[in-house]
């Protein structure tokens, strides 16, 4: 510990420089990149964008927040985003980045977070503050259209759905229609049959079994039309959801403010904070190496206390260094 | 060579016990920071002060101070207690001390081993009761030269002369001639350079040593701030 102190006091100026060259580097790093223009936009979203699996331990933000999240972790989704934005601002990257690059880029610069139960937080920074509006204006369209396009899909499930039952319920009544008219003679008038077995319930013995087999039958029928009718029903009902959910903006779903165009460049205060921060702490790491590697590579003796013990002679004297 | 060996010793013995008969090259000698004299000092008493007869002072490599602590340690023996010192340098391959202290290069112990010259030819009186014996220049390779020293009588004539003889060693590595003449003298002292001398080679240097030596930390200087050596306690 005494050598690591003592070599610590003897190179501190090394050391030191070893911090402000670190420190220098960080900065003038922070200092060099480009000026970078931040265009934000916020979107109200409600729990009508989590479909049927709505659920009250997450906030609609949050979900929104999670669902453009993973949407951006996707490569087909970056890679729309910003064909969309190149249409849109007629700003073409410097080199014409590839995919993978383009993919990098969308997927780690764009910040999401919740401004509260049902607000979400859009923004992206770019060197150019029209492409940086225009990529911002892209998600938000795209997701608009992820989450549109995920109502219609349900509301299309549900017609399709309610569509084959109320023609599997509408098979059912005709069968249960054909077997009263076949009970009746093949004369295939119900409504006739059903007159018949109303003034016929107080008839004879043989007269009251067929009665009673008629009116099972129509009971039968009746409740076959009437499911028909609640299915034709929730199919009315589908189909409206399908044509809301078809129309242009999305239920639940609204951006409250537009992407416009930033005037003002990013404040270099935080980058140069953090970069001063960090190399700070780097430098002082760096330095911390830099001693730890000179003070373990030097093996020779220093102190009196050290000579007996590493060379069991007797110390007589010492004699300090003159100036 | 015995016959050579037995002459130097009688010539030895024929010069006077009184240094001031010997021939002074210099009036003073250069002076020494007092600082490096008060540090020599306790070296000097822990190696036996007044009782010291013998001293070779070596290092593991060049460059240690040998040569400036051993002019201390002469002047602490000539001053404080008044004896007679010889100083010889015995570094064959780079002899300093002479050139250092503005003594004659020649002759030295080269001439007096090879029985060229007399011990009192190769004396030279640098002022306050010190003699010095330089190393002197051999006609044939020093090594030889060197075991023809070691094989002679001249340092036990030089004992016999004054009440100390302190010899600049050659240093252990670096040098094929570093232990020969360590064996000479009763007592050894290393020095070492604090923060330049790497362990191994000490070690090294001193593993098959006849006499295991003193050490003196040469150039200790502490970075550290007073309250942190305070704290702890070096």
């Amino acid at each position: 510990m005494l050598r690591f102190l003592d070599r610590f006091y003897r190179v501190r100026l090394l050391l030191l420089a070893v911090v402000a060259i670190v420190l220098t580097l960080s900065i003038g790093f922070a200092v060099s990149r480009p000026r970078s223009y931040e265009a934000i936009a916020r979107v109200w979203v409600d729990t009508s964008i989590q479909g049927d699996h709505a659920t009250t331990y997450v906030t609609a933000s949050e979900v929104g927040d999670l669902m453009l999240g993973e949407l951006l972790q996707t490569r087909a989704f970056c890679l729309k985003v910003a064909r969309r934005s190149q249409q849109a601002s007629g700003v073409t990257a410097a080199g014409q980045p590839d995919d993978d690059q383009v993919y990098q880029t969308l997927s780690t610069h764009f910040l999401l977070s919740t401004a509260g139960p049902n607000v979400i937080t859009v923004s992206f920074a770019d060197g150019d503050p029209r492409r940086a509006a225009a990529t911002t204006q892209a998600v938000v369209d795209l997701f608009k259209e992820q989450v549109l396009g995920n109502q219609a899909d349900g509301a299309r499930a549900t017609v399709t759905f309610y569509q084959q039952q109320v023609k599997s319920a509408r098979d059912d009544l005709a069968r249960a229609d054909g077997r009263i008219a076949d009970y009746l003679g093949g004369s295939g008038d119900v409504s006739a049959a059903s007159g018949y077995a109303t003034t016929n319930t107080t008839g004879g013995s043989s007269g009251a079994t067929t009665d009673v087999t008629l009116m099972g039958l129509q009971r039968d029928d009746d409740a076959l039309r009437k499911r028909s009718d609640d299915l034709v029903q929730k199919l009315n009902q589908a189909q409206l959801d399908l044509n809301v959910a078809q129309q242009s903006a999305p239920n639940g779903y609204r951006v409250v403010d537009q992407p416009i165009v930033p005037r003002k460049a990013v404040s270099r205060t935080k980058p140069l904070l953090i970069a001063g921060v960090g190399g700070l702490g780097a430098g002082a790491l760096l330095s911390l190496l830099v001693l730890i590697a000179l003070t373990a590579s030097d093996s020779s003796l220093r102190y009196p206390g050290e000579v007996e013990a590493a060379l069991g002679l007797r110390l007589v004297g010492t004699i300090p260094r003159f100036a | 060579m015995a016959a050579e060996g037995r002459s130097i010793r009688k010539a030895a013995r024929s010069v006077p016990r009184d240094p001031a008969a010997v021939p002074r090259v210099m009036a003073q000698l250069p002076a020494l920071p007092p600082e490096l004299i008060e540090a020599c000092r306790f070296a000097s008493l822990q190696l036996g002060g007044p009782r010291l007869a013998s001293l070779g002072v070596t290092s593991s490599v060049r460059g240690e101070g040998r040569s400036t602590l051993v002019r201390a340690l002469a002047h602490i023996q000539s001053e404080d207690y008044e004896r007679s010192v010889v100083l010889v340098d015995l570094d064959l391959e780079r002899p300093s001390l002479g050139g250092w202290l503005g003594a004659n290069g020649c002759p030295g112990m080269a001439e007096l081993a090879e029985g060229r010259v007399a011990v009192d030819d190769a004396l030279q009186q640098l002022g306050g009761g010190i003699a010095l014996v330089t190393a002197g220049s051999s006609f044939g390779p020093v090594a030889r030269t060197m075991a023809a020293i070691l094989r002679s009588e001249v340092l036990t004539a030089l004992g016999e002369r004054f009440d100390v003889v302190i010899a600049d060693l050659p240093p252990l590595l670096g040098s094929g001639l570093g232990r020969a003449p360590a064996g000479a003298f009763t007592d050894l002292l290393l020095v070492v350079r604090s923060g330049v001398t790497p362990l191994g080679r000490i070690r090294e240097a001193t593993a098959h040593l006849p006499v295991p030596p003193a050490v003196v930390l040469n150039g200790t200087r502490s970075h550290l701030p007073p309250w942190l050596r305070r704290l702890a306690g070096c």
